[in-house]
Parts: structure tokens; C-alpha cells; sequence
């Protein structure tokens, strides 16, 4: 099982080219974070993944379904997408309506609602707003209302733009967290991020993107002592990397730990 | 020159029960760049709504202590006025934009307008500003077409011109991609050059820890560090109050964890880079 | 830096052309006068040249394809609407018969009270068209704002034409984010009606939080500040010509006031 896009391009209806012939494929279980500069085309993919965008040519399978076959809506049930900014989906009066909103809306029991809200609220952090309106609440936890009315749903593969934007080290704690219990649960987690650190500390595979394009695809360490790429991708490398380079240190060190033992 | 002198301050805003501010005292002294980190719903952002006079001003709620902006009370000063001694830049680039002007030149002016600055000033402060900004290339276009990154800049360049004496600044990166991050830091670099009051929010711990002279980090509403950057930064504590710490800081104290000891916790990497260094060739000899 | 670009502030602005660069306010009277001119006459033999006017006058300002493709589709509907109507109730009195539609009898009289109903409304809306086709609404509030009218007043006004902008960008990615929480949007009148329910909300809410953000960002700016403001962007004031021209625009409506009563005047007398 799988999302597999094949030589896809999109081309938006004002006739801007967003991708061309991408190709990449996204396994079971897999944690991925899509990095690089904003316009590179990063958003574009991923809303192929969940069917918002239908590729201009080629195809995006997901377990096996081409999604040109599929309304978003239908494919969304699979692949759930939390947008960058939470205003843009909240509508509901309490934080707890928000959430039961997709399980009502598919006439779930009222037993399976209780269970999915429960285990979507947990995971979110949120358990302690479930009564307050939504836009009462500071910019970062309605991030975390949206991603549990997201998950509250199951969807095998999740989908997070931007998840740090304006959190702090709690609510980062509480990201981290959850995407470990999402993978053991055996939900494939992907996100676009800007921010380094949380991409080499949460995520297994970086896919860089730049000139709409992918332009590297691997391991934390291949993409982030790859020079060429991160200045082709205009990222950088994570602070601890940037001094054991510094330190003229080998061994593609990234982490903390890796660091100390090494001096 | 920008005094503000916060006095036992406690602030609560209008329909909620907790107290955003509780007994705040602190003074920021004129020419120093400070920076805020802590939790979110600490108090950051409220702070800066104080001093830039929105608190009593456009939030009503209930306000007691004394917060003295160049020696007149908040209470006393008119909003207008206050905003010609305060600039104001935040993280939506979006709302920051009037809608009202076509091209980037005439939304850098509108602030000098507004203040009845004589043309030819106009016209000479924006032509500055917009070098001073690097965003020549982009008089002539329409503010509300420009990427969120360009539009930062161009509430900044909007902001600058206007020449307050003080400058407040509230995470005006988080909703920027890396590149437009940079762009911002490199103006708020250029400010640090100027002499200048500024207090900047922001929870990339890494920049306020190359740009900030002092550091005051917010939890519940009060001040629960402050001080000298480097004191603060390298204090382990502050983590325990919710506020981050920078990588190489963290870095650090593992050295110490582990039995080998910097002579100093960095908090940047110029310094970690010099210390590990010096703990070598000290090794070596 | 565009340095001509900058220098076109130190000057009145010009487009250098004879209507556009008329004063705002000048445009704006004339226009009205015209616009009720034709409300008086209400006859097809003077409401359709004028329209022929409008039209060579957007082409001379560069704005024709901008005119036409509004004014034509008003046009469209204008004459359709109103000679189907005009057909109704024209049964009786000193009429002659045209054709029959499936024993539906036209008649002569009233496709011509048909025409004569078309032109006024047609040249009156066109008269206000071409006003608002060749006049930049910032333009029109910087020559009221010259006036006396407030500084917020014709900010809102500005901001919200700028709001309808946003507001269907965001629509748009509303729709999107609802989609994507498996909300059906696509389909039959009912599934739509059902997944606008949801974009609602956000788009209300989202206006709403970002006025209070660009109350306080236009405040930032002393927006508030109780000083003479400056104007970057300056049109000239109204000449003595302008003046002239538009009174004689006035003159014109009062004549054809005139030449309507005159008949009138002289039954009463009589």
C-alpha cells in the first residue's frame, strides 16, 4: 500500500506551472518531511496526494486507486490534508463540535463518535478546550484542532503544512509526541516544514523540492550534509550540524548526542 | 528617547476570567534590543499590546499599576500620537497590508502621510527606506500581489519609515519560509545598528540569541527570568518555565553531562564553534 | 530605483488624456447631467446616439473593451427584457399590427415605446458606466476626501473594495479544506447547498479577525492621528475650463428640461 505519483505535472487553470514530471513514492509507515523554499512547489504535491489538485499528466495511485477516478472528498477519507492555516476549517461553535463533525457527518454510532474524538483530542493535546469556541483560542492550538479533526477521522496517511508555525516548546513536545503515536498506530505521516530541527529530529526520509521539482529524496543525513542541495533548496543545516562542520568533524553528525560522543 | 517604565502592572482583558499580565515591573531603557521568548498565552504578545497603548486604548478590560512611555502615563497619551514614538510590526503579513494602495512605494508613504510629513521628505525617507530594505525592485508593484515573505518587508520598510524612536516587533517570521526569515532577520541586523529601542517576540530562539541585548522570558502572565542574554540563555532553568533553548546552549550543558566541560555554556554558534576549540587545544596542551 | 516612476509624484497626476484627466468631481457632474438628460427626454432618437457617445468616448480613453463588455451585456438584457414587457398590455387603441409569434400579435407602437424605455435606461446607466470605467475609485475619494469627506470614510471605502478580493481567494480555499475533511462538494443541488453551510463560518470569522488585525495595523501607521494629512499622490484641481464644461453640461439638461415642458407650457397657456 502505498501513494505513488508517476511523471506528474500540474499546471494551475491561470496557467502557472506548479510541477513538472514529479515521481515519488510514499510506503506504509513511512515518516517524510517535504522541505524547501516556498513557490518551489511543495504544496501543490501534496494537495495531489489528497485529490485537491488532479495532475495536469501522469498519475497519483493511492493504494492503487488513480485518483482522477475519485472526488477529493472521497479520497480525503484515506489521505487527510491539515492546512497551514487553521481559519480556513474551523466553523464550528465548540472545539468538541468541530472534532465530531466528520464522524457525525458519516452517521458513525454514537459509541465509535466517543471513541475516535477521544483518541483525536488525546493525541492533540487539546483535551482541557474541548468547551471553548475555537477562535477564543491563541493561533497554535487551533493549529491543534484542526490536526484532531483530522485525525478524528482515521485516514492511513496524514498530511501537516506547517505544523510548528508559532509553536512553542510545548506545543512542539506535543507534535513530536503524537506523530510517534500515529506511526505506531501505523498511520504514514508526512509534512512541509520550514523548520530544520523538527525535520531531522521527527522525520526518516526529507524530500527536497526546489524549481518545482524534487531535486533530493533520502535520509536526513544525505540531504543535510549534501551542500549542493541545501543551497539549492535555500535550507539550511540544523544548527548541531552546522557546528560539527564547523568543527571540521566527519561522520554526517546532526544530533546532540552524536556530537558529545564524538569530542 | 524611548523610556518605558512598567510599574506593578496587572492587566486583564475584557470577558475572561485569568489575568493576562500579573505585577509586571521592568524598565526598558532607551537604545537596548530586548527580546521576549517564553510558552504561548504567557503574556508576550499582551505586553507589547500595552506598551504600544492598544491596552487601555483599543482593549478595554481592566488595568491597574503604572506604565509610563517617556514620562506621560499610557493612559494619557492619544493613540495617534503614540503610534508617531512606536512602531508596530506582527506576523500576519497579510493584515499588515492597507488594500488601499497600488504599488509598494505609495504603502511605504502612507504612515509619513498620515503624520502630515511635507511631500519631499515623503518621497526622500521612502526612497531610503526601500534601499535600505532591498526592496527597490518592487516600488512600482502592487502591495497586494507580493509573496507573504515581500510583504513582510514591505511592513517593515512601512513601519521604518515612519523613524519611531522605539520599535516593536512580535514574531514577525513565523508564518515566512526560511528564506523570507532570513529576510527579516537581516533587517532587524540592520536595526540593531541604529540606536533605537526594540523588544522582539520570536520563538526562534537561535536569532535572539545573535540580536538581543536583554532577555525577559514570560510565563502565566509575569516575568519569570530576566537579564543579561547570555545569562539567561545558558540557564537550563528557562526550559523548565516553557521556554526554549538554543541547540548549541543545549549542547552545552550535555558536554557538562558528560564530563567534558565547556569553559562557558554558548548560546550561539560563532561561540560554540570557539569554545569547542579552545577545550581541544587546552586538551592537547 | 524607477525614477520617473517617483518623480510622477512630485507632479499632478496625468494619464494624458483629455477625459481621464479631468477632475474627478468635473467628470462626475457632467456624467450626471447627461445621465438625467436622458431620464427627461426618454425618446430612442437622442438616448441612443448618447450611447454612441459613451462608447466612442470609452474608445478614446482606452477603456472600450473594459466598457463594452459590461455595457454590452447590460444592453442584452436591457432590450430583451424591455421589448417582451413593452409587448404586454399593447392591445387596444391606434395600433399597427407587426407580426404573430404563435398568436402572439407585436405591434409597431410598442416596440418603438419599447426603444424609447431601453434608451433612457440604458443611457442613463451608460452615462454612470463610462463614469466609473474611466474613474479610479481612489481617484474619486482623494477628490472627496479634497472636500471635506473624512479620512476613514474613504479609507473603508477603498478597503472594501480590496475586501471582495480577499474574500473570494479565501472562499476558495475554504472550499478546498473542506473537501479535504471529506466534506462532498461536488454533485447535485443539494450536496453543494450542504458543503456552503461549512465555508460559511470560516469566512465570516476570518473577516472578522482581520479587521480587528487591520484596525490595528492602519493604527500602527497613525491612521488615527489628528494632523493635516499630506498627499503623496496629488490630482489637479478643477480649472476654470473644467468648470465651464461642466456647467455646460447642466445648461444642456435644463434645455432639454425646456424643450420637454415647452409643448406642455404652451397647452397650459392655451
Amino acid at each position: 500500500m502505498s501513494i505513488e505519483i508517476n511523471n506528474a505535472s500540474f499546471t494551475y487553470p491561470n496557467g502557472y506551472v506548479a510541477l513538472e514530471n514529479i515521481s515519488v513514492t510514499i510506503k506504509d509507515g513511512e515518516r517524510v518531511a517535504i522541505v524547501g523554499q516556498n513557490g518551489a512547489g511543495k504544496t501543490t504535491a501534496v494537495k495531489m496526494m489528497n485529490g485537491l489538485n488532479k495532475p495536469s499528466s501522469g498519475d497519483v495511485i493511492i493504494d492503487g486507486v488513480n485518483t482522477k477516478d475519485k472526488t477529493t472528498a472521497t479520497i480525503a477519507k484515506s489521505v487527510g490534508y491539515v492546512f497551514q492555516n487553521p481559519d480556513d476549517q474551523i466553523f464550528n461553535q465548540t472545539v468538541r463540535a468541530e472534532i465530531e463533525y466528520m464522524p457525525r457527518y458519516f452517521k458513525f454510532s454514537e459509541k465509535e463518535i466517543e471513541q475516535r474524538v477521544n483518541y483525536a483530542v488525546e493525541l492533540a493535546g487539546i483535551e482541557k478546550f474541548l468547551k471553548i469556541n475555537p477562535y477564543d483560542l491563541p493561533f497554535p492550538v487551533r493549529k491543534f484542532v484542526t490536526i484532531a479533526a483530522v485525525i478524528v477521522s482515521k485516514p492511513k496517511y496524514i498530511i501537516l503544512d506547517e505544523p510548528t508555525a508559532g509553536q512553542d516548546k510545548h506545543g512542539l513536545e506535543i507534535l513530536s509526541k503524537m506523530i510517534d503515536r500515529l506511526q505506531k498506530d501505523g498511520v504514514t505521516v508526512l509534512t512541509i516544514t520550514h523548520d530544520m530541527e523538527f525535520a531531522v529530529n521527527n522525520f526518516h526520509r526529507i524530500i527536497a523540492m526546489a524549481h518545482k521539482n524534487i531535486i533530493a529524496d533520502g535520509t536526513p543525513q544525505e540531504i543535510f550534509w549534501n551542500d549542493k542541495v541545501l543551497a539549492e533548496a535555500r535550507i539550511k543545516k540544523p544548527i548541531i550540524g552546522e557546528l560539527a562542520m564547523q568543527l571540521a568533524l566527519d561522520g554526517n553528525i546532526l544530533f546532540c548526542d552524536e556530537l558529545v560522543a564524538k569530542l | 528617547m524611548a523610556k518605558i517604565e512598567l510599574k506593578n502592572v496587572t492587566y486583564k482583558y475584557p470577558f475572561t476570567r485569568d489575568f493576562a499580565l500579573k505585577d509586571i515591573t521592568y524598565t526598558f531603557n532607551p537604545g537596548k534590543f530586548y527580546g521576549i521568548i517564553g510558552e504561548n498565552g504567557g503574556g508576550k504578545t499582551t505586553l507589547c499590546n500595552l506598551i504600544r497603548g492598544l491596552i487601555p486604548h483599543f482593549y478595554k478590560g481592566k488595568l491597574k499599576g503604572d506604565a509610563i512611555v517617556n514620562g506621560i502615563d499610557i493612559r494619557d497619551w492619544d493613540l495617534g500620537e503614540l503610534s508617531a514614538q512606536i512602531g508596530y510590526v506582527f506576523e500576519n503579513p497579510f493584515t499588515q497590508i492597507s488594500g488601499i494602495k497600488p504599488t509598494v512605494f505609495e504603502e511605504v508613504a502612507m504612515g509619513l502621510e498620515n503624520l502630515g510629513v511635507p511631500k519631499e521628505e515623503i518621497i526622500e525617507k521612502v526612497m531610503n527606506v526601500c534601499k535600505l530594505l532591498k526592496i527597490e525592485e518592487l516600488i512600482t508593484n502592487n502591495p497586494n500581489e507580493l509573496s507573504g515573505g515581500q510583504r513582510q518587508r514591505v511592513a517593515f520598510a512601512s513601519i521604518i519609515s515612519m523613524d519611531t524612536e522605539m520599535l516593536i516587533i512580535d514574531e514577525p517570521t513565523s508564518q515566512l519560509d526560511p528564506e523570507g526569515t532570513e529576510d527579516v532577520f537581516e533587517i532587524i541586523k540592520t536595526l540593531k545598528r541604529s540606536d533605537k529601542t526594540i523588544l522582539l517576540v520570536e520563538h526562534k530562539i537561535d536569532m535572539i540569541a545573535e540580536y538581543c541585548d536583554e532577555i525577559i522570558v514570560m510565563k502565566e502572565g509575569g516575568i519569570a527570568f530576566a537579564g543579561p542574554t547570555h545569562e539567561i540563555l545558558g540557564n537550563a532553568q528557562i526550559m523548565e518555565a516553557g521556554a526554549m533553548m538554543p541547540q548549541v546552549a543545549i549542547f552545552g550543558h550535555e558536554m557538562q553531562k558528560a564530563g567534558k566541560p565547556l569553559a562557558v555554556i554558548p548560546i550561539t554558534l560563532s561561540e560554540a564553534t570557539a569554545q569547542v576549540k579552545k577545550r581541544r587545544e587546552d586538551n592537547v596542551h | 530605483m524607477d525614477t520617473g516612476f517617483i518623480n510622477s509624484f512630485r507632479e499632478y497626476q496625468k494619464a494624458g488624456n483629455l477625459w481621464i484627466d479631468l477632475n474627478p468631481l468635473t467628470k462626475l457632474s457632467v456624467c450626471f447631467a447627461l445621465a438625467f438628460s436622458t431620464l427627461v427626454m426618454r425618446d430612442y432618437r437622442y438616448g441612443i446616439p448618447l450611447c454612441l457617445v459613451l462608447c466612442l468616448v470609452a474608445a478614446l480613453t482606452g477603456k472600450f473593451k473594459e466598457f463594452i463588455t459590461l455595457f454590452g451585456r447590460l444592453c442584452l438584457i436591457i432590450i430583451i427584457f424591455v421589448t417582451f414587457i413593452r409587448q404586454i398590455g399593447m392591445r387596444t387603441g391606434n395600433v399597427t399590427p407587426l407580426i404573430s409569434i404563435f398568436g402572439w400579435q407585436w405591434y409597431l407602437e410598442s416596440f418603438i415605446r419599447g426603444w424609447d424605455t431601453i434608451s433612457f435606461i440604458l443611457g442613463f446607466s451608460g452615462t454612470l458606466l463610462l463614469f466609473f470605467t474611466t474613474t479610479p475609485m481612489r481617484d474619486l475619494m482623494y477628490a472627496f476626501e479634497q472636500k471635506g469627506v473624512s479620512h476613514e470614510t474613504s479609507f473603508i471605502m477603498l478597503a472594501s473594495m480590496q475586501n471582495i478580493v480577499d474574500l473570494k481567494k479565501a472562499s476558495v480555499t475554504i472550499l478546498e479544506s473542506q473537501k479535504s475533511r471529506g466534506i462532498e462538494t461536488d454533485g447535485n443541488i443539494l450536496v453543494r447547498a450542504k458543503a456552503f453551510f461549512p465555508t460559511l463560518g470560516p469566512l465570516i470569522l476570518a473577516a472578522i479577525a482581520s479587521t480587528e488585525q487591520k484596525a490595528i495595523a492602519m493604527d500602527a501607521r497613525a491612521f488615527s492621528v489628528q494632523r493635516k494629512h499630506t498627499f503623496l499622490r496629488e490630482l489637479a484641481p478643477a480649472t476654470q475650463s473644467e468648470k465651464i464644461f461642466s456647467m455646460a453640461a447642466w445648461v444642456w439638461l435644463a434645455g432639454t428640461i425646456v424643450y420637454k415642458l415647452y409643448p406642455f407650457v404652451l397647452k397650459l397657456l392655451a
